[in-house]
């Protein structure tokens, strides 16, 4: 009995949350990532998240297919080549060097991405948690408090990213922590600690930021006039993001929302529309009692 | 069609996991706040005669809401934590709203069940009505704002949804109790009912016409895809029950209309649910 009373209330106990901290995130740069999924293993094996299975998805060298409850990062294949129908690729020239491999673009390219948790600055997922279990944590970090969430899965609804899922396993909503547990230890995150070419880069935000600019520069000045920078800022509908990305071609390319759109930018104007159709059939339903009510 | 040119065309979110408990909920929910509301607009401004047809919709409005209540809670990934629910007040988001406001509406639909049904107390209903009254709508409205202000395609480009969702819960009170009245052999209820079912299924046509003329690519898809089910509203919800209330007033025929108004808004409902699935699936 005191057990069942401890869990029923423990939820509603509110213990003093640590101070702030400076603020903390990623910076992927997708022009250095090789695709090698050491993000994918190292988030796996200490966030002790089950294997997906090696499914075949028919979709590149991707086997983990999306981000879930039990993929935290996802590395995305995005070949773009020309269609088959089209003419054939010209025979390689044998004469290669190291400029010409490195511009390869001429017949297609490959792009790669290390997928994650936005970490939004007003997540829409925290916003719409009607349990609290969401919190942006010490480091501003969206974190889900998993004794908290109770898998409703009004978060997995709201995430224009299509990061949260709800488990199978547990009923509850899980997604990436940036590795809360190692931070609070003054350590990386595994993802970045394991990532070989430091496409994922992990640190105080400002520093990011400051690093990607200078890597966007760079990038352009090579001749992918295309590069560009998604999340570093706030735009008209969006919050800024904690993990936000280099990129060589416009978002939806990398399966991204081009201009992400903030649900609950709408929800004073839905309140007041739904409200209006209300008092319009009070209204009617009012007038017809009254109207023949005798005296 | 080159890999990223697949990626740039597929939906980003994921589907949440609703699925047919909700779209009962989404029924539920709507059918017991309308026929409370309704119940407590003609209890309040209505003679003797109109009070016994309101009690009516205070007797089916709770265990409407208890079946609702049960969907809600089985939906969760873990069900023994719905009370979590109730640990903040999120003003900003409309499930929590909605929660709060099925918790007072809840209670107070209780009170107002056994009051009507054992008739100990009948001096509180009024005042239990007209403070029931405002969650009643809260309950009738939250849904369709909760729905539309996801990140969904289909869902999120509906700005009109929560005005429908509610003019949707009080056109199922007026049918169900104008049926009740019909039923019962008062003919002033059954005769203002069906004046006020008419015009509340007019204005629902209009809301749905809008409706169905906003939205995104998204939006436009889904309505291809649940052209069928669409079409099922229209004609089961709206174009046959308003075509009773005009032409073929009576006992049988009201309580046929009744059904058909809640047959319309299940569908509507069902459809609803589904879309971010079938979208997410394509």
């Amino acid at each position: 009995m005191a057990n069942l009373l401890r869990d029923l209330l423990y939820p509603f106990t509110r213990p003093t949350p640590p101070a702030s901290r400076r603020a903390t995130g990623f910076f992927t740069d997708t022009t250095l990532c090789i695709g090698c999924k050491a993000c994918e293993v190292a988030c796996k094996q200490w966030n002790q998240l089950p294997s997906d299975g090696f499914n075949f998805t028919a979709n590149s060298y991707d086997n983990t297919a999306q981000l879930s409850a039990t993929t935290w990062r996802h590395v995305k294949f995005l070949e773009q080549f020309p269609p088959s129908d089209s003419a054939p690729p010209s025979p390689p020239d044998m004469n290669l060097d190291l400029r010409s491999l490195l511009m390869e673009a001429q017949n297609g390219r490959w792009l790669m991405m290390s997928d994650v948790c936005k970490h939004c600055s007003a997540a829409p997922c925290q916003m719409a948690c009607p349990t609290g279990a969401i919190i942006h944590n010490e480091f501003d970090d969206v974190y889900i408090q998993n004794d908290i969430c109770n898998g409703c899965g009004y978060c997995v609804a709201a995430c224009p990213f299509g990061v949260i899922s709800r488990s199978a396993f547990d009923g509850h909503a899980h997604k990436c922590t940036l590795c809360y547990d190692r931070q609070r230890d003054d350590l990386m995150p595994a993802c970045a600690k394991a990532c070989p070419t430091e496409s994922i880069r992990f640190g105080p935000l400002d520093e990011l930021h400051e690093h990607a600019v200078g890597r966007l520069e760079e990038v352009k000045a090579r001749g992918f006039k295309g590069a560009r920078l998604y999340g570093d800022r706030a735009s008209d509908t969006y919050s800024a993001l904690g993990a936000f990305f280099l990129l060589l071609d416009e978002p939806s390319r990398y399966g991204l929302p081009d201009d992400p759109d903030t649900p609950q930018r709408h929800m004073i104007g839905d309140y007041i529309r739904g409200a209006a159709g209300t008092l319009i059939w009070v209204a009617i339903l009012a007038i017809a009692v009254i109207a023949r009510a005798p005296g | 069609m080159p890999q990223a040119e697949l990626s740039a065309a597929r939906v980003v979110t994921k589907a949440p996991p609703w699925h047919r408990s909700v779209a009962i909920d989404l029924l539920c929910s709507s059918l017991a706040a309308g026929l409370f509301a309704v119940a407590a607009i003609i209890y309040l401004l209505g003679d003797a005669t109109d009070r016994a047809v309101a009690m009516v919709g205070f007797v089916l409005a709770f265990p409407v809401m208890i079946v609702d209540l049960v969907c809600l809670v089985i939906d969760l990934g873990d069900p023994l934590r719905f009370m979590n629910m109730t640990r903040v007040i999120k003003p900003g988001s409309p499930m929590s709203v909605g929660v709060w406001g099925i918790v007072v509406f809840s209670l107070v639909s209780f009170l107002c069940f056994a009051i009507s049904l054992v008739g100990i107390g009948a001096y509180a209903l009024p005042f239990l009505a007209l403070f029931g009254f405002p969650f009643a709508l809260v309950v009738a409205n939250y849904k369709g704002v909760l729905f539309s202000t996801t990140a969904q395609p289909g869902w999120s480009s509906m700005r009109w949804l929560g005005a429908l969702i509610s003019i949707s819960a009080g056109s199922m009170g007026v049918a169900v109790l104008l049926a009740a009245a019909a039923l019962a052999g008062v003919d002033d209820p059954a005769a203002f009912l069906r004046t006020a079912l008419v015009w509340i299924l007019v204005v629902y046509a209009i809301v749905f016409v809008a409706l169905q003329r906003e939205g995104d690519r998204w939006t436009r898809a889904a309505r291809r895809t649940f052209a069928a089910g669409m079409w099922l509203t229209v004609l089961v919800g709206i174009i046959v029950p308003l075509a009773i209330a005009l032409l073929a007033a009576g006992p049988e025929t009201d309580c046929v209309a009744a059904l058909c108004v809640i047959a319309g808004s299940a569908a509507f409902r069902d459809v609803l649910v589904k879309i971010p699935h079938r979208l997410d699936a394509n």
